[in-house]
């Protein structure tokens, strides 16, 4: 009798070490490790719409305005560029996680865009491109009337 | 089983921190010659002004707080808006008092000057 709960303790036990594995994996997952922009998406990239826009937010550290290429097309939105201040001269690397290769990214737009008010800004490493909505694509507001 | 214990207990093993949220870890190169070790890191979304960099026993931080906004709904994300912090040990011999950095466009360059002692020192091989 006393052998037999001894195995079940055992069973119990051995679920207990497969849960706590189970569930040490998914906080790993949860906390956001392995995200999208250590993935080799680069630049890694948020989509904001705010009505009447939408609003690409890229992210570009040390990349200037003219190494940016920007093109719409249709409704294809295309973020090139490459970042030209690498490696400094005379020196040896000790460690390399910055990203330096081309960057190419393109992004199919939900709605049609007017490419003529498009325009993008670079502040502190941030890209904004503003996308404005053509008027049959923005939010109409409808008016409910007594009868 | 334990699942209940677990749930019903604060979390006290991890470190208190004086800011909640997440922070970010910041994409660094790191690159050495003979005079200065020169560190440069991608901090995007950081004015100058919310960059403060440490250096106490050998120990350099580096905390930055997310400063660019979004506006609007979010209807997709690849980056928060998080802050960052990063925390390195240094060799010996570096000299603190000529620390210099450099900020422009979300990247900060960090030059570490060795002290001389500790600087490489060519002996000349005379001959007779």
């Amino acid at each position: 009798m006393i052998r037999r709960l001894n195995d079940i303790d055992r069973i119990f036990g051995t679920m207990d070490f497969f849960k706590n594995q189970m569930n040490r994996f998914l906080e790993d997952f949860e906390s956001g490790r392995g995200n999208l922009s250590q993935g080799g998406v680069w630049p890694p990239t948020n989509f904001y719409d705010d009505g009447d826009h939408i609003l690409v937010y890229s992210e570009l550290p040390g990349v200037s305005e003219d190494e940016i290429n920007i093109k719409l097309h249709n409704n294809l939105l295309t973020i090139k560029g490459e970042r030209r201040e690498n490696t400094p001269q005379g020196y040896a690397i000790l460690r390399q996680e910055r990203n330096v290769a081309p960057f190419s990214r393109s992004f199919t737009l939900p709605v049609e865009i007017d490419p003529e008010k498009t325009s993008a800004s670079l502040k502190n490493g941030i890209l904004t491109v503003k996308l404005v909505k053509i008027q049959a694509a923005k939010p109409k507001k409808i008016v409910v009337q007594a009868a | 089983m334990s699942t209940e214990r677990e749930m019903s207990k604060p979390a006290q093993d991890s470190p208190e921190v004086l800011k909640p949220g997440k922070t970010n870890t910041p994409d660094v190169d790191i690159f050495v010659n003979d005079d200065e070790i020169l560190l440069v890191a991608d901090l995007p979304g950081v004015g100058k002004e919310d960059l403060s960099i440490n250096l106490e026993n050998n120990t350099l931080t580096i905390e930055a707080a997310f400063s660019a906004g979004f506006s609007g709904t979010c209807q997709r994300r690849e980056f928060d808006a998080a802050d960052y912090r990063r925390v390195f040990t240094l060799p010996k011999g570096i000299d603190v008092e000529k620390t210099a950095a450099e900020f422009s466009n979300g990247v900060l360059s960090l030059h570490l000057p060795k002290s001389s002692a500790v600087k490489p020192f060519q002996i000349k091989v005379e001959s007779n």
